[in-house]
């Protein structure tokens, strides 16, 4: 018999959500074969049967969220039966409240409190179908009242006739690339030290070369920012706990909006990579974001990101640090100003260049002479090509 | 109404009663020429003279041992032990003797006398001067154990334990004899054996012993910005210990945190815990927490000291756990 476990597919993952069953309990199922499709928060990805033999029994449904290293199935030899002891775990030790919130398997002692216990016997209720929410699901006296009362429990304390409800469309949970998208931005707002540093740059000559060249604008920035790195280190950083750690590979990665959420996939090795190399990524990396079949791989090991809204005409912006990572680029749309050119007014396409940084690792000197580099490399990109 | 330090209370509680009743004879080290070390005998020798002010030497056996023969002869002696530390020192003459003269004489004698010490956890007195040990008392019959918190009830049950016609130890704070509280000018005195309430709540009760009450009380107060409600109870003394004001709160909260000073391993949160389990066991809603010290000796550093204290944040932290907060 062999349990089929919930894998962990990048350091950050913390649970996995069953999307589908490709095999049904007590079908054979080969060793290497697919057998169920989970979401990560980074993507989804399909988990193959560890050994072959006969998929006996399916501890998770669709829909589940399951912790890493938890048995999602198992996989018995061909013909046998599951003991019994391989039923699901009765209650997880696990934060997802949900899985705390399992209804005890009949004939199996309830985890309660002796105050929930003499309430329980007092009121008639059996505590096998009373759900536990409190420390590790222990069934509180709490709960033993609103099993026994539900339609109270359910009562908001403030009156529904005092407070105003806007029109719901629809609620969703937080979760998927959403769920991961929040929890890394949360993370980055409380624990890293932004400092905003903005440039403005004359794109005359790249708008020109962007046409000869058919490159996007975000191909060149790739390339202008991975030589800049190259010439400031310390910006190809991240940080986790007290420890900084600065990169020989330059990894820019490249913000795509998609419908699912925002995601940013690697142009590895940016520095070492023609122009035409790194546009053509750009695009089969932004096609393959569109259709949600982005690798684990082209996710992660990211050194420094790039987002670009000019398409948008936003003018510049500010974006969030892409922890642990020490910085980022914000593109503005590049658009024709006034310029003045020695005494002479005229017209010039200009863009700003919005830099955020965390004070943590570097200070406002080494990254205001890093976004003049990027600045340069941008207003004379000839060597970029 | 007027405030005194807890020191000038507990002076004041020595005076009236020495005042009242002219058996009552003080003794200890540095008590008269020196006026105590925390100046709680200040001024008795010059008002009450050498025969009722006795300085004694550097013996605590001595001291507990002339303590249970005045009390034995009809005399109300209150010894000062200038530490609790000290107290095994005299721990023949407190167990061996006055705890059981009582009963072994059938009534015939009676030990009516009072050994005042304190605990200087918190002020970086070392291992050796630091400690405060009331279970090993507990473990003694016939034996009272009294744990003012605050000045007024200090003096009030400091009257009470002069008045008592058993032996009782009286245990006092040494962080406390500086603060400050209201104390009435008139004559009052506390019953022994009464815990109070010292604040209402709804969620989890909090019983503080000692210096522990004051952390109690403002961990109560941290805890109401999570919409927690903490009940705050003095136990006040452990012998006797006022079981039934801590069932009927219990009851009501479902959950309970002691918090002391002392060891937690074997200590006085455990054998309090014991008691409301046999008492309340069906209205309890979560394991009963006990916040104490570690099971080290009490370190010197005073950084490392303030890690080791139990403290409100400390409270705080295991209440909201309690609470799956």
């Amino acid at each position: 018999m062999t349990e089929v476990l919930m894998p962990r597919l990048d350091p950050g993952m913390q649970s996995g959500k069953i999307v589908e069953w490709l095999k049904k309990e007590g079908e054979t199922v080969q060793k290497g074969q697919p057998i169920v499709v989970i979401e990560g928060e980074k993507t989804t990805f399909e988990v193959e049967a560890p050994e072959t033999g006969t998929l006996s029994k399916l501890l998770a449904a669709v829909g589940d969220d399951v912790q890493v290293s938890q048995p999602i199935a198992i996989i018995g030899l061909s013909g046998a039966t599951t003991p019994a002891q391989a039923e699901r775990p009765r209650s997880q030790p696990s934060t997802a409240a949900a899985s705390l919130a399992q209804p005890t398997i009949p004939g199996e002692r309830a985890v309660a409190s002796p105050a929930a216990r003499r309430l329980a016997q007092e009121a008639g209720i059996d505590l096998s179908q009373v759900r536990g929410t409190g420390p590790g699901g222990r069934i509180s006296r709490e709960d033993v009242l609103a099993a026994a009362n539900p339609q109270k429990a359910v009562q908001p304390t403030v009156p529904v006739s005092k407070t105003r409800q806007p029109q719901v469309i629809k609620k969703m949970k937080l979760e998927g690339i959403r769920k991961a998208v929040a929890e890394r931005l949360s993370f980055s707002e409380r624990n890293t030290v932004p400092v905003t540093l903005t440039m403005e740059t004359d794109a005359s000559k790249l708008v020109k070369l962007k046409d000869t060249e058919h490159a996007s604008f975000n191909s060149f920035v790739v390339k202008a920012v991975a030589k800049a790195l190259e010439v400031h280190p310390m910006m190809n950083s991240s940080i986790e706990g007290d420890e900084v750690t600065t990169y020989s590979d330059i990894n820019v990665c490249v913000a795509i909006n998609t419908d699912q959420g925002l995601v940013a996939p690697t142009i590895v090795n940016a520095n070492k990579k023609s122009l035409k190399e790194i546009n053509d990524e750009v695009l089969l990396l932004a096609e393959k974001a569109k259709f949600n079949q982005l690798t684990i791989e082209e996710l992660t090991g990211g050194t420094f990101t790039i987002s670009n809204l000019g398409a948008y005409d936003i003018e510049s912006f500010a974006p969030i640090i892409n922890p642990p990572q020490c910085g980022i680029l914000g593109l503005g749309r590049i658009v024709y100003k006034p310029y003045a050119a020695g005494e002479q007014i005229t017209t010039r396409p200009l863009t700003v260049l919005t830099l955020v940084f965390d004070h943590r690792i570097i200070d406002g000197l080494p990254a205001a002479k890093f976004l003049q580099t990027v600045k340069r490399n941008l207003e004379d990109p000839e060597p970029l090509l | 109404m007027r405030e005194l330090t807890y020191a000038d209370a507990l002076r004041e509680g020595l005076r009236e009663e020495m005042l009242r009743d002219p058996n009552v004879i003080l003794l200890g080290e540095e008590i008269g020429v020196f006026q105590g070390v925390y100046k709680v005998t200040r001024g008795l020798l010059e008002e009450f003279g050498p025969e009722r002010v006795r300085d004694t030497p550097i013996s605590e056996a001595a001291i507990a041992g002339a303590a249970v023969g005045l009390a034995l002869t009809g005399f109300k002696p209150v010894a000062e032990i200038m530490y609790m530390d000290f107290l095994p020192i005299c721990m023949d003459q407190l167990a061996t003797q006055a705890a059981k003269m009582r009963f072994m004489s059938g009534g015939q004698l009676k030990v009516p006398l009072v050994l005042r010490t304190q605990y200087s956890l918190g002020r970086q007195h070392g291992s050796q001067h630091s400690q405060f040990t009331p279970a090993w008392f507990l473990q003694v019959p016939g034996l009272k154990i009294v744990l003012p918190a605050n000045p007024y009830d200090a003096k009030g049950l400091l009257k009470s334990a002069i008045r008592d016609s058993n032996p009782v130890l009286f245990l006092e704070s040494g962080l406390l004899y500086r603060t400050k509280g209201p104390v009435p000018e008139e004559e009052y005195t506390i019953p022994l054996g009464q815990a109070e309430v010292k604040r209402k709540g709804d969620d989890i009760t909090i019983l503080g012993i000692s210096r522990q009450v004051g952390e109690a009380l403002t961990a109560a107060r941290k805890l109401e910005q999570t919409s927690i409600s903490a009940e705050v109870i003095d136990v006040r003394t452990l012998q006797p210990l006022d079981l039934k004001t801590i069932v009927e709160s219990v009851k009501r909260t479902s959950r309970l945190i002691i918090a002391s000073d002392d060891v937690k391993t074997g200590g006085v949160g455990a054998e309090i815990s014991a008691s409301v389990s046999e008492n309340a066991f069906g209205y309890l809603d979560a394991p009963i927490a006990r916040i104490a010290c570690p099971d080290t000796p009490i370190p010197f550093s005073p950084p490392l000291e303030q890690l080791y204290m139990p403290n409100a944040d400390k409270i705080v932290e295991i209440a909201k756990t309690i609470m799956g907060r």
